[in-house]
């Protein structure tokens, strides 16, 4: 992000600490999308991802005037509340999954492929998008994080709360399993 | 980090941004937010239901005050002790429910 985005993204902070909603608005559909998909691939739910994005900008509204921009981006910032709500939700599907209350969850999957997504693509993505799934929860947010949101280490050290040396090692364990699994697809390809 | 992991992991990021890519509606996600904002509990004073009795309850909240009044009105309809119910069946009459033992009877010398 830009220095000139970044004090965009600030400015619309502090007017939401006024409480001004068209600033709400504004910092939706800068950031809504980004945190969106990262939520719906890390919890394999639209659903549940659409209520966490949801609880996300009900508190930017609530402790907009609580960010400190010395601590962290506002991307970073938006990304670690999600990333926070995101874990919980995990926990309770998780649990309510092992009660017996929620089914496993359905591969998502866009259902609207563009004509560059062809019949092989797709299932290289189908492929991807398992691998995605497979992944420990850490690795896959870590992935997620800097693939999807584009942080950096640091940035997605900060959003996770983990050392960046602590986010190297689970990308390179996530994209080791994602590449082997992309290999493996291929030689069945072929 | 060598110029080829670089590369591969640049790919594997590829693959992974085309395999989150999903139709979002951020307009939607705004109008929900706002929905809840306006349904938020903090803007409104909290009403607890303590405080709301339903009518139903109120009136038998009245009623039950009102049975009780009357009760306590009535001479002879002070409520009893069971155990004294027990003892009236075994020696016979209020006086022996009172002193089943006649120790304040007249020309008692206990």
């Amino acid at each position: 992000m830009s220095d000139r985005t970044q004090a965009h993204t600030a400015a619309l902070l502090s007017a939401i600490a006024r409480k001004d909603r068209r600033a709400l608005g504004e910092l939706i559909a800068v950031h809504g999308r980004g945190l969106t998909l990262v939520a719906t691939r890390y919890l394999g739910s639209p659903e549940d991802a659409d209520e966490v994005i949801q609880d996300v900008f009900l508190r930017v509204w609530r402790h907009a005037s609580k960010y400190d921009p010395q601590k962290a981006r506002v991307k970073t910032w938006l990304y670690r509340i999600t990333v926070n709500l995101c874990i919980d939700r995990h926990r309770r599907m998780s649990l309510r999954r092992f009660i017996g209350l929620d089914d496993p969850p359905v591969e998502i999957a866009d259902p609207q492929p563009s004509a560059a997504d062809r019949l092989e693509d797709r299932h290289t993505l189908d492929t991807v998008r398992a691998a995605i799934a497979a992944l420990p929860a850490r690795q896959r947010m870590a992935l997620l994080l800097s693939a999807v949101a584009e942080l950096d280490t640091n940035d997605v050290a900060t959003a996770m709360a983990i050392s960046p040396g602590a986010v190297e090692q689970l990308l390179v364990r996530a994209r080791r399993k994602l590449r082997a699994a992309t290999t493996q697809n291929e030689d069945q390809t072929t | 980090m060598s110029r080829q992991k670089e590369d591969t992991d640049t790919d594997i990021n590829a693959l992974v941004r085309a395999a989150s890519a999903v139709p979002t509606d951020e307009t939607a996600t705004f109008y929900k937010v706002l929905s809840r904002l306006d349904a938020d509990p903090h803007r409104t004073p909290v009403q607890l239901p303590s405080l709301a009795p339903s009518v139903a309850l109120a009136s038998f909240a009245a009623l039950m005050l009102a049975a009780g009044t009357a009760g306590y009105a009535l001479p002879d309809l002070a409520p009893t002790n069971p155990d004294d119910q027990i003892l009236a069946l075994a020696f016979g009459g209020s006086d022996a429910v009172r002193d089943p033992f006649g120790l304040t009877a007249p020309g008692s010398t206990k």
